[in-house]
């Protein structure tokens, strides 16, 4: 589903990305962990095409066509979703007109007939009831005024609405106390399939150990330095970075 | 011939018009006025400068053909459990008043010719005392005008629509809006000027809110190719409360300026404006408010969406008075630029004599949040749907501030049109 190779990215000048390889197939969970600064949030921004990271070098192949080439909104209708790590407030648009706007330009896109006032409604509170979100939230500006848990609830809302076949999860822990992860972590298992990837940044195995990868990656100064299986997050756990940094010649 | 000369020759071939069939208490102030315009005005400003006595005075248009096709929706239509008022040139030319019967709406010769007594009290009282060029202008050459009269302790229930079309070149009309004690009414004002290039709108419009009244009233501008001035002024005795919205959505030069009188103790008022300056058009807003009366409130928001080369202003003034302890005074001016070349002149100011006061006021200037844009994005919604969401988003504030239901809905479904026929 995604073939990511050799990616140099950079932003003001300055190389975040130095030659990231990776490969997420159709189903599967990646992990993504590092050290600060090392570019995991620079990877999802150059995924999602935000204008102030140039790529430099490499190729982004999502759902076999060119990623790097299209406007980010052609990403998201093509089903690339990510879950921000500091969503922003807009007022004055409520959740559902926005939601409203962004699935039915999905549809369009997929040559699938537009969602009607009656039957949006209706598929919403489908994905209300399945995540447990409470309606008030739905009611309420994009993102104005929410709490760090319900910003993080608000886009796992807005994913399962989306149903993209790639969701990036980027710090979606970051902020929560435990039973608000203990509630993100359950909405994202419920939106697991056999067709959808997930890829998912975090600095704790909290989070892994409910959403359960097949691969877990470490990011460092820009690279991959590590792939592993879910033991490996565990290991990051208990001893931290250096002991991997040091390995790598 | 010089300007002076010109406005001149143009009072003396409208007297005719303009004092024929008037009534005395209106022909009695013009001359003064015409003096006075001449004294304050100045010359060299370009809204004085556009006069073409060709034009003025007589009709250019006397139907409506000549509104863009997509505009022609916008046409007058009657609508349900609103009492709908039709006003072309000044004159009322149909009322569906067949359910109402407490309250009048009549033309101003006529209800300055029924009710002398009340009429001497209150016309151009306001406008005399806090006297600007326009609205002397306006008293010189004013021909017509509607009347809204509440007497004591009427309580209107459906909303007033005054759809008001203005087709001269040349146009003064005075409204004025007398709200006794005790009385209650909503007022929507759709206002068109279909007029030639340059044509000049001057309308006054004078609001006397007597103790515990509430007047709300919300006016809807287009000016398409004239010039158009609104004054408001407004007078407020103990416990009542107004409620002033004005949004413009083109006009060649436009100044909505709001002269508000906070003299009752604990009265409140509420003033709104939104604008949509582009294509070279320079649309002002301009309120004073003065706080003379104790424990009052005032609350004003003013915002408005720039594109193309348009020109907003905005010079908003709170005067808290010596006598005024515990005002409650706020005032914020917002503007959001569609493009690079738009342009937004805002000067908020508050005056403050007295010590026991809550006041704030403040100004932004700004292009749409590139992060919101971008979040719209992310989720698949195109940059130019993005920027109207946003743009549509920010002009959404200010509606949920207007309280009755039929103007903001109104005001919505128009603000919508804009919206959709900008390209973003």
């Amino acid at each position: 589903m995604l073939k990511i190779k050799d990616l140099h990215a950079s932003i003001n000048g300055t190389e975040i990305l130095r030659g990231i390889n990776l490969q997420i197939n159709a189903g599967e969970v990646h992990a993504i962990m590092g050290p600060n600064g090392s570019g995991k949030s620079t990877l999802c921004n150059v995924l999602v095409g935000r204008p102030e990271y140039a790529v430099t070098m490499g190729t982004v192949v999502f759902k076999d066509s060119d990623l790097l080439t299209q406007p980010p909104e052609e990403r998201a209708r093509r089903g690339l979703f990510l879950s921000f790590q500091s969503p922003v407030e807009i007022p004055g648009v409520p959740v559902a007109n926005f939601l409203k706007a962004a699935v039915n330009e999905r549809l369009k896109f997929n040559n699938r007939a537009e969602l009607a006032g009656g039957q949006f409604l209706k598929y919403m509170h489908g994905k209300e009831k399945l995540l447990n979100m409470p309606p008030e939230l739905i009611n309420r500006s994009v993102n104005e005024g929410f709490s760090g848990g319900e910003k993080k609830k608000s886009e796992i809302f807005q994913m399962a609405m989306l149903e993209p076949d790639l969701a990036i999860l980027d710090e979606i822990d970051s902020g929560l106390d435990v039973d608000a992860l203990r509630n993100v972590s359950d909405a994202i298992g419920k939106l697991k399939t056999d067709t959808r990837a997930m890829l998912v940044i975090t600095h704790h195995c909290q989070l892994l150990s409910y959403v359960r990868p097949n691969f877990v990656h470490v990011l460092s100064k820009g690279r991959i330095i590590r792939t592993g299986g879910p033991e490996l997050a565990w290991d990051i756990e208990d001893k931290g970075y250096d002991w991997i940094q040091e390995e790598k010649p | 011939m010089s300007l002076e000369e010109k406005y001149r020759e143009l009072f003396a071939r409208g007297k005719k018009v303009l004092h024929g069939s008037a009534p005395a208490l209106m022909n009695s102030l013009r001359q003064s006025a015409l003096e006075r315009f001449f004294e304050s005005a100045d010359f060299n400003d370009e809204k004085y400068r556009q006069i073409s006595p060709l034009t003025a005075l007589y009709p250019a248009n006397d139907d409506l053909e000549n509104i863009p096709p997509w505009r022609k929706t916008l046409r007058f239509r009657p609508i349900e459990g609103v009492r709908t008022v039709v006003v072309k040139n000044g004159q009322i030319v149909s009322d569906d008043c067949s359910f109402v019967r407490n309250y009048k709406i009549t033309g101003l010769r006529q209800f300055i010719e029924q009710h002398r007594d009340i009429a001497k009290d209150y016309f151009a009282n306001l406008t005399n005392k806090y006297e600007t060029p326009l609205t002397a202008l306006n008293t010189a050459f004013c021909n017509d005008g509607f009347v809204i009269y509440l007497p004591k302790t009427v309580q209107t229930f459906r909303p007033v629509y005054i759809y008001n079309i203005t087709t001269v070149g040349f146009a003064n009309y005075h409204n004025m809006i007398i709200a006794e004690k005790d009385t209650s009414v909503n007022i929507c004002i759709r206002n068109i000027v279909n007029a030639p290039n340059n044509a000049i709108f001057n309308g006054v419009t004078e609001i006397f809110a007597d103790s515990k009244s509430n007047v709300a009233l919300t006016q809807l501008n287009d000016g398409y190719y004239a010039n158009l001035y609104n004054s408001f002024l407004c007078r407020q005795a103990a416990s009542s409360k107004t409620a002033l919205c004005s949004v413009t959505f083109s006009g060649r030069q436009v100044i909505n300026s709001f002269n508000m009188r906070l003299e009752g103790k604990y009265s409140e008022t509420r003033l709104l404006g939104a604008s949509f300056p582009s294509q070279g058009q320079q649309i002002s807003h301009l309120s004073t408010v003065e706080h003379s009366g104790a424990g009052a409130t005032s609350d004003q928001l003013f915002r408005n969406i720039l594109s193309d080369n348009g020109i907003g202003v905005f010079n908003g003034r709170i005067h808290v008075g010596p006598r005024a302890a515990e005002t409650v005074a706020t005032q914020r001016n917002d503007n959001l630029l569609l493009s690079d070349d738009a342009k937004m002149f805002t000067k908020p100011d508050l005056v403050i004599d007295n010590d026991d006061v809550k006041c704030s006021h403040g100004a932004t200037v700004g292009q749409p949040d590139s992060d919101a844009l971008f979040y719209c994005r992310a989720r698949g919604i195109a940059e130019h749907d993005a920027r109207r969401l946003l743009a549509k988003a920010f002009i959404t504030e200010l509606l949920k501030k207007l309280n009755c239901k039929f103007a903001s809905e109104h005001t919505a479904e128009l603000i919508e049109r804009w919206l959709d026929s900008y390209h973003y």
